[in-house]
């Protein structure tokens, strides 16, 4: 029985391109599906987009449950990076809470304990130093 | 402001948060932005200088990025069913059988057809309506298979 690894490594030598990254599974997944409905001949051909096999159906579809969980994983770990990098650029709980789309009563509170829930989530997790532009820093 | 307004103007905000970072850290080929997940992925690379060849994010990109995360969720969620629905029934067309598909999804085996056939309808019957020129093409045994999508 092959791994995930294994799968989504044998899918990237299928589906990859320059234009077409495949970094985990959840790119997998969706470049087999988008393959699937790729009917158009003349963007198949430009797109150099294979036809997917059975056995490309059975890595995609082993690999549907480890894509669910990584997608949103991925989206928890780039907003915890991106609500740490507004602090670092001096932004207040409650200006990320308004563009986190907190009621603006409760939006302090809620990112911050948004915040301590991703951190808790990810207590490994480092950012290390942020790259930003804060010539320009508006509220 | 009505509810109907209300959702337009988010709409309309979203969609100049994402043409607005499209329009500084796109680089094609490789990397088009075309919806709020590559929006935020890419904001989020590049405040950790983990994105070759992306500015330098200023506070107004982290500030878009930021209202993107709920509408990139609800994206990644929306598009991995889609996927899911376009497996199975790729699977489906190309003779594989319920238990099959289910062992794949990660079912238990005693339920797995079971559980596969139940997963497909609430899929089918979540996304009905964005079916219609979805058709499906693989590849069996070597030769070119365009399917027809089977109603559950």
């Amino acid at each position: 029985m092959r791994d995930e690894y294994q799968r989504v490594e044998r899918l990237q030598e299928r589906y990859a391109k320059p234009w077409r990254h495949i970094l985990g599974s959840p790119e997998a997944v969706r470049e087999v599906a988008d393959a699937a409905t790729t009917t158009n001949e003349v963007s198949r051909h430009h797109l150099e987009v294979p036809l997917p096999t059975v056995a490309d159906l059975d890595d995609a579809l082993s690999l549907v449950a480890d894509a669910r969980n990584k997608a949103m994983l991925y989206l928890n770990i780039a907003e915890l990076d991106l609500v740490e990098a507004a602090r670092f650029a001096g932004q207040s709980w409650q200006w990320i809470g308004e563009r986190l789309g907190y009621a603006t009563s409760s939006a302090e509170r809620s990112a911050k304990a948004r915040h301590q829930a991703l951190r808790a989530k990810f207590p490994g997790h480092e950012t290390g130093a942020f790259t930003l532009d804060i010539s320009e820093v508006r509220s | 402001m009505t509810r109907q307004e209300g959702r337009a103007r988010l709409l309309i905000g979203e969609h100049d948060r994402i043409k607005r970072i499209a329009q500084r850290y796109d680089r094609p080929p490789a990397r088009v932005i075309v919806g709020a997940q590559d929006a935020v992925r890419e904001v989020s690379h590049a405040v950790v200088n983990d994105s070759y060849g992306a500015p330098v994010p200023d506070v107004l990109d982290v500030a878009a990025a930021l209202a993107l995360v709920d509408r990139a969720r609800k994206d990644a969620v929306s598009d991995h069913e889609l996927a899911e629905l376009d497996l199975i029934a790729a699977a489906l067309g190309a003779g594989q059988s319920w238990q099959w598909i289910g062992e794949q999804l990660g079912y238990e085996t005693v339920a797995a057809a079971r559980s596969a056939r139940s997963r497909y309808k609430i899929l089918y019957a979540r996304w009905a309506r964005f079916l219609d020129d979805r058709a499906l093409v693989i590849e069996v045994d070597g030769q070119q298979v365009t399917i027809e999508r089977m109603q559950p």
